[in-house]
C-alpha cells in the first residue's frame, strides 16, 4: 500500500510538472498530460456507467427481475439501442426518438425548476428586501437596508434592460432605443461590469488556491524523497 | 446551226450574224479598221409574227400609200412592198427556210446597203415595238399590251356590233410578248392600202401611238423632228395601214361613234401637237395615251404643215417621234426614241443623234391630269356603247376609271448618270419606259377595292399593320434606275427609314433610396474588407510575451513557496475575521441533529480539489468530531471518489490531533456512499421524490462486491429526503448548485440546505442565500479557514493562508500594473497619431 501511494505520488508529481511545463508554451509534455487526463477520465466514466448504471439498472433486472420489471425495462432498452444509432449517419434518424425523449424531459424539468426554484423565489426575495421591519428584527439598519434594496432593485432592472435590444425603426435613421432605455442600459452595464469583475476575482482566487495546493504537493514530495 | 448568244439580251442568234437580231448589239468584236456592218434584217416567212401573218392574210393585198394619199411613194417603201409581195408568194413553199436576213447577213453588200439598213431598221424597230420585251418595263409592256388589247377589244366590239373586221386598217391581234425574233421581212413589206374604214382604224391607231408628249427645247435633241427626218425607219404600222404620211388621222365625221369614244382625249400638251390636233381619239384609247407632259419640239408641234416630213416618213413614226421627248424635269421620253438609241451609230444623218443621257432623262416627268371634260366625254361615249351591248346600268365612273391610268410622277431630282447602273447602256430605253410610266393619259387608276367589314375583320394583323405604314398606290414611288426601274413600291428603303420611329429611351439607372444606398455601402465595405488582409501588428520586441510570462510566473511561485516553506501549517492565520456567512454556517451545523444522517453531495471536479479541500475539510472534521453520520452522493462521475478522498483526508488530519478519532469514527460504519446519480438534473428530480429508486448501487464494498446501500445502517431508516438531517452541497459550479436548489431543496421540507463552494461561484449563489433557499454558504480557502477557526478544529489552511494572502497581493499588483501600463501606452499612441497626422 505504501508503495502504491509512493507510486501514485510520483505519478502525480510527474503529471504536475508536465502541466507546469505550459509556462514555456504549448509543448508535447503538456499535451501528454492532457491526453492522459482525458483518457483516464473517459475510462473511469465508462467503468462507472457500466458498474453504476447499466448493470444494476438494466442487465440485472432483465436477468433476475420479474416479468413486470422486464416489461418495463424493454422501453429504456429500445430507446438506448435507438440512441446508439446516432453513431451511424445512415441510421442516425432512428435515434431521434430517444433524443427527443431526453430533450423533452430535460426541458420540462429545467423549465419547471427554473420557474419555481429561481424566478419566483428571486422575485419574492427582491420584494422582501423592502420589508424594513424584518430587517429591524434581524438587527439591521432600516435605512441601509432600504438603500441596499434600492440598489438591488435598480441593478436588477437595469441589468435586465441592458439585454433588451428592441428598437423602433424610423425612416432614413438607424434603429435606436429610447433615451430612458439607453440610460438604464448604461447603469445595467455598470452592474454587469462589477459582477464580471467579482467573478474574475473569484476565478483568480480559485486558481491561486489550486496553485498553492500543487506547490505544496511538490514540496511535500520533494521533502519526502529527499528527507 | 450553231448559236451565238447576244451579250446584251442573251438571245440566240445565227452563228454568222454580226449583230444581234433583236437588239442589234455587236456580237463579234470589230477588228482594227473594220467598219461595223449595217444591220441587215430580213424576215423569213417562218419568222413572221403571227399578228403580221394574220394581218397580211386579212389585208390580202399590199398597202399602197401612193394609192391613198396620191403622193409619190419613196423608193425604200416600194422596195419593201415588193419584197413583201415576193415573200408572200414564196411563203407556202418556203416555210422552213432560214430567214433571208440570216443568209443575207454575211454577204449583203449591195449598193443599196444604205437603204437596206434603213428598211431593216424600220422593220426591226417596228417589230421591236411589238416583240421586244426585255428592255421594256412592265409599265410600257402594259401599255403595249394594252394597245394590243385595245385592238382585240376593237375587233370583238366590231364583231358584236356586226361590223366587219377590217384588219387591213392596221388592226392586228396582240403581239406575242415571247416573240423575240424580229421579222424584218414583214417589217419591210409595205402594208396594203387600207380601205376607207381601215383608214379610220389607222387613224385611231395612229392616234393611239401618238403619245402627244411635249418636248422641251432641251429634249428636242432626242426627238426626231418630222421635218428633218426625211428618211425614217420603216414605220410598219403606217405602211400596213397604207398611209405613208404621218399626220392627222381620219377626217372628222368618218370615224364611227364607238370609235370616237376611244379617241384619246387631247391634253393641253397635245393640243399644240399638230399631227393629232385634228383627230378625235377614242375616249377609251385616250386613257392609254401617254401623258403629254413633255412639250413637243417646235418642229414637231406643227400640224401637218410639214409636207416634207409627212411625205417621207410614216405617220406612225412621226407620231412616235413626237411622243419621244428628251429628258428634262417634268418631261418624258418616248419609247420610240429609246429604241432608236441602240442604233445611234447607224441612224441616218437626217435623224438627230440623241445626246448623252442624263439622269433627268431617266426620271419620269410630271403628268398633267386628264381634263374633266375629256373624261366626261369619254364616259358618255363609253357608257353608251356598253349600254347598247349589255343593256344594263353601267357604272360610268367605274368604266371610265377602268380605262384611266392614274399615274402620278413624284418630283424628280437630277442625279448623275453614273449613279444609275444602266445609264450608259439602255438609258434611252429606260428613260422612255419611265416616261411612259409617268405619263398621265386618259386612263385613271383603278379604285381601291372596298372590303366588306366581315372580310376586313378576318384580315391578319400583319396585313392590317402592313397597310398602315404601307404607302398607297399613289404614294408608291417608281424606281427610276436599276433593274427595277419603272416598278412601283419596290425597295422603299427611304420610306422604311421614315416609318421606323426612334425607340424610346428607358433609363437604366436604378432607383435607390437612401436607406438602400447605406445598406449597399455597408455590404460593399464588408465585401471589400473580406478581400483585404488583416493588418498584423508588429510584436513589440522589448517585452516578449514568453519572457514576461515566465517572469510573472516565477515571481508568483516564489511568493507562494516562501510562506509554504517558512510558515508552519499549524499557525493560526492572522487577520482572518470570520464573516457573517461563516457564522451562520457554523450555527446551522451546530443545530443539526446527530441521530439522523446528513446527506452530503460531492459535486466538484478534480481540478478544484485543492480549493474544495481547503474549504470542506474543516467542516467534515467538525462533523466527524460530532459523530455525524454521513451519506454521500454525487451527480459527477468522479464525485464518489472525491467524496471518499475527502473523508479520508479529514480522518487523517483528525488522527494527528486526536488519535482516537479513527476508532471513534470508523468510516465504513459512519459513512456510506450512495453512488452516482446519472442523468444530471433529471436524476435529481427522481432522487428528490424517490431517493431509494434513484440511487442504490453504491461503490461496493472493500472487496468490490456490490452492496445494497440502503440497507446500510446509516440510511436504513431513510425513505425520503426529509428523513435526512440536512443537505450539505459541496460544488464548484453554478449549474449544479442551481439544480440542487431547484429540484431537491423543496423536498427537504425546511431541512437545512448548506453549501460549500468555490470562490468563483460564490457571487452567483449569494442571491439564493439572500432568498433563504440556501441557509448558509462558505466559499474558498478563506471560508474554510474561518470555519476551522470557529469550530476549533486543527487549522489546516493556516499555512496556506499566508501564501494565499501574498499571492493575492501579487496578483493585484500584476493587474494594477498592467492596467496602468496599458493606459499609458494608449495615451501615448493617441498623442502620436495626431502629431503624425
Amino acid at each position: 500500500m505504501i508503495q502504491d501511494d509512493v507510486i501514485w505520488m510520483l505519478v502525480g508529481f510527474i503529471l504536475t510538472l508536465l502541466v507546469f511545463s505550459y509556462l514555456f508554451g504549448d509543448n508535447i509534455l503538456f499535451r501528454l498530460a492532457v491526453y492522459v487526463f482525458v483518457g483516464v477520465s473517459s475510462g473511469y466514466v465508462v467503468v462507472l456507467l457500466v458498474d453504476q448504471v447499466l448493470i444494476p439498472r438494466l442487465v440485472t433486472p432483465l436477468i433476475q427481475g420479474s416479468s413486470s420489471q422486464r416489461l418495463l425495462l424493454v422501453v429504456p432498452l429500445v430507446l438506448s439501442i435507438l440512441l446508439m444509432t446516432k453513431l451511424f449517419p445512415r441510421l442516425a434518424a432512428f435515434g431521434n426518438l430517444s433524443l427527443g425523449v431526453m430533450v423533452g424531459i430535460g426541458a420540462a424539468v429545467i423549465v419547471g425548476g427554473a420557474l419555481q426554484g429561481t424566478l419566483a423565489s428571486q422575485i419574492m426575495a427582491a420584494v422582501t428586501d423592502f420589508d424594513l421591519q424584518a430587517g429591524v428584527l434581524k438587527g439591521r439598519d432600516p435605512v441601509l437596508k432600504l438603500i441596499e434594496a434600492l440598489i438591488l432593485l435598480v441593478g436588477t432592472i437595469s441589468t435586465l434592460v441592458y439585454f433588451q435590444f428592441g428598437a423602433a425603426t424610423k425612416p432614413n435613421q438607424p434603429p435606436r432605443r429610447p433615451r430612458w432605455i439607453e440610460l438604464l442600459a448604461g447603469i445595467g452595464q455598470m452592474f454587469i461590469g462589477i459582477t464580471l469583475g467579482a467573478l474574475f476575482a473569484g476565478v483568480f482566487a480559485a486558481a491561486l488556491t489550486a496553485l498553492i495546493d500543487r506547490l505544496d504537493f511538490i514540496t511535500l514530495v520533494i521533502y519526502d524523497f529527499l528527507f | 446551226m450553231a448559236e451565238n448568244r447576244c451579250p446584251m439580251c442573251g438571245k440566240s442568234n445565227p452563228e454568222e450574224a454580226q449583230r444581234c437580231v433583236f437588239c442589234q448589239a455587236q456580237l463579234k468584236p470589230l477588228a482594227g479598221g473594220e467598219e461595223p456592218q449595217q444591220p441587215s434584217f430580213s424576215f423569213s416567212s417562218s419568222d413572221e409574227s403571227e399578228w403580221l401573218k394574220s394581218l397580211r392574210h386579212a389585208v390580202g393585198e399590199e398597202p399602197s400609200f401612193s394609192e391613198e394619199t396620191g403622193q409619190e411613194e419613196p423608193d425604200w417603201l416600194a422596195r419593201i412592198r415588193q419584197r413583201a409581195q415576193t415573200e408572200r408568194q414564196s411563203t407556202d413553199g418556203d416555210k422552213n427556210q432560214l430567214s433571208s436576213w440570216l443568209s443575207d447577213t454575211g454577204g449583203e453588200s449591195s449598193a443599196a446597203g444604205e437603204e437596206d439598213w434603213l428598211n431593216q431598221l424600220r422593220a426591226v424597230t417596228s417589230v421591236s415595238q411589238e416583240t421586244t420585251e426585255e428592255p421594256l418595263l412592265p409599265s410600257q409592256e402594259e401599255r403595249r399590251m394594252t394597245t394590243g388589247e385595245l385592238r382585240d377589244v376593237r375587233d370583238r366590239l366590231s364583231r358584236i356590233a356586226g361590223e366587219p373586221v377590217d384588219l387591213s386598217a392596221g388592226v392586228s391581234p396582240a403581239p406575242q410578248p415571247s416573240e423575240t425574233v424580229p421579222s424584218s421581212a414583214e417589217a419591210e413589206q409595205p402594208p396594203q392600202a387600207p380601205s376607207g374604214e381601215t383608214s379610220d382604224l389607222t387613224e385611231w391607231l395612229r392616234s393611239l401611238e401618238y403619245t402627244g408628249v411635249e418636248q422641251s427645247s432641251e429634249e428636242a435633241k432626242f426627238s426626231i423632228p418630222l421635218e428633218e427626218s426625211t428618211e425614217l425607219p420603216y414605220s410598219g404600222l403606217a405602211e400596213f395601214t397604207g398611209e405613208s404620211e404621218l399626220g392627222g388621222g381620219p377626217p372628222e365625221g368618218e370615224q364611227p361613234d364607238w370609235l370616237r369614244a376611244f379617241e384619246e382625249a387631247p391634253t393641253a400638251a397635245e393640243t399644240p401637237s399638230a399631227p393629232m390636233s385634228g383627230e378625235e381619239t377614242p375616249d377609251w384609247l385616250k386613257a392609254f395615251e401617254e401623258a403629254p407632259s413633255v412639250e413637243e419640239a417646235p418642229s414637231t408641234t406643227e400640224p401637218a404643215s410639214a409636207p416634207v416630213s409627212d411625205e417621207e416618213t410614216p405617220d406612225w413614226l412621226l407620231e412616235l417621234a413626237q411622243t419621244f421627248v428628251p429628258e428634262t424635269p417634268g418631261d418624258q421620253t418616248s419609247p420610240f426614241v429609246a429604241r432608236v438609241s441602240p442604233f445611234a451609230e447607224e441612224i441616218p444623218p437626217q435623224v438627230e443623234q440623241p445626246k448623252e443621257v442624263t439622269a433627268s432623262a431617266l426620271q419620269p416627268a410630271a403628268q398633267p391630269e386628264p381634263t374633266a371634260e375629256a373624261a366626261l366625254a369619254r364616259d358618255v361615249d363609253l357608257t353608251d356603247w356598253l349600254a347598247e351591248l349589255e343593256g344594263e346600268a353601267i357604272d360610268k365612273e367605274a368604266i371610265s376609271k377602268a380605262f384611266i391610268l392614274e399615274e402620278e410622277q413624284p418630283p424628280s431630282e437630277e442625279l448623275p448618270a453614273a449613279s444609275y447602273p444602266f445609264a450608259g447602256i439602255d438609258a434611252d430605253l429606260l428613260g422612255a419606259v419611265e416616261a411612259e410610266a409617268s405619263k398621265e393619259g386618259g386612263l385613271e387608276g383603278l379604285a381601291p377595292a372596298l372590303l366588306p367589314d366581315w372580310l376586313q375583320a378576318l384580315r391578319p394583323v400583319e396585313a392590317v399593320l402592313g397597310e398602315t405604314p404601307a404607302a398607297s398606290e399613289e404614294e408608291l414611288q417608281v424606281e427610276r434606275a436599276g433593274p427595277l426601274a419603272g416598278l412601283r413600291g419596290v425597295l422603299p428603303a427611304d420610306r422604311l427609314v421614315i416609318q421606323y420611329r426612334k425607340p424610346p429611351i428607358y433609363s437604366i439607372k436604378l432607383r435607390v433610396t437612401e436607406k438602400q444606398q447605406r445598406h449597399i455601402e455597408a455590404l460593399s465595405d464588408l465585401i471589400k474588407a473580406e478581400g483585404k488582409p488583416a493588418d498584423i501588428k508588429r510584436e513589440n520586441l522589448q517585452a516578449p510575451r514568453r519572457l514576461l510570462r515566465l517572469t510573472l510566473a516565477l515571481i508568483l511561485v516564489l511568493v507562494l513557496l516562501i510562506p509554504l516553506l517558512v510558515s508552519s501549517p499549524s499557525l493560526t492565520p492572522t487577520g482572518l475575521v470570520p464573516g457573517e456567512e461563516v457564522r451562520s454556517f457554523y450555527s446551522q451545523m451546530s443545530l443539526m441533529v446527530p441521530d439522523r444522517p446528513l446527506l452530503v453531495a460531492v459535486d466538484y471536479d478534480a481540478g478544484y480539489l485543492g480549493e474544495m479541500r481547503f474549504a470542506a475539510t474543516g467542516v467534515i472534521e467538525n462533523l466527524m468530531l460530532k459523530r455525524q453520520r454521513l451519506a454521500l452522493v454525487s451527480t459527477v462521475p468522479s464525485g464518489p471518489l472525491l467524496a471518499n478522498d475527502l473523508l479520508e483526508r479529514a480522518q487523517l488530519k483528525l488522527t494527528q490531533v486526536e488519535p482516537a478519532i479513527r476508532q471513534g469514527y470508523a468510516l465504513p460504519d459512519r459513512t456510506v456512499t450512495l453512488g452516482y446519480l446519472p442523468g444530471g438534473i433529471t436524476s435529481l428530480q427522481e432522487f428528490a421524490t424517490f431517493p431509494r429508486r434513484a440511487v442504490f448501487a453504491g461503490l461496493g464494498n472493500v472487496a468490490g462486491e456490490p452492496q445494497n446501500v440502503w440497507g446500510h445502517v446509516v440510511v436504513q431508516d431513510v425513505h425520503r429526503l426529509s428523513d435526512f438531517a440536512g443537505l450539505l452541497l459541496i460544488t464548484d459550479r453554478v449549474d449544479t448548485a442551481r439544480a440542487w436548489i431547484e429540484q431537491v431543496e423543496p423536498a427537504l421540507e425546511r431541512r437545512p440546505f448548506l453549501v460549500i463552494t468555490s470562490a468563483q461561484v460564490a457571487p452567483m449563489l449569494t442571491p439564493y442565500v439572500d432568498s433563504g433557499q440556501i441557509e448558509a454558504m462558505i466559499w474558498g480557502i478563506s471560508g474554510g479557514m474561518a470555519y476551522e477557526q470557529l469550530a476549533g478544529v486543527p487549522p489546516h489552511a493556516a499555512a496556506y493562508w499566508n501564501a494565499y494572502r501574498y499571492g493575492m497581493y501579487v496578483g493585484f499588483a500584476f493587474i494594477l500594473s498592467g492596467v496602468l501600463l496599458r493606459s499609458i501606452t494608449v495615451a501615448f499612441s493617441r498623442r502620436r497619431k495626431p502629431n503624425e497626422a
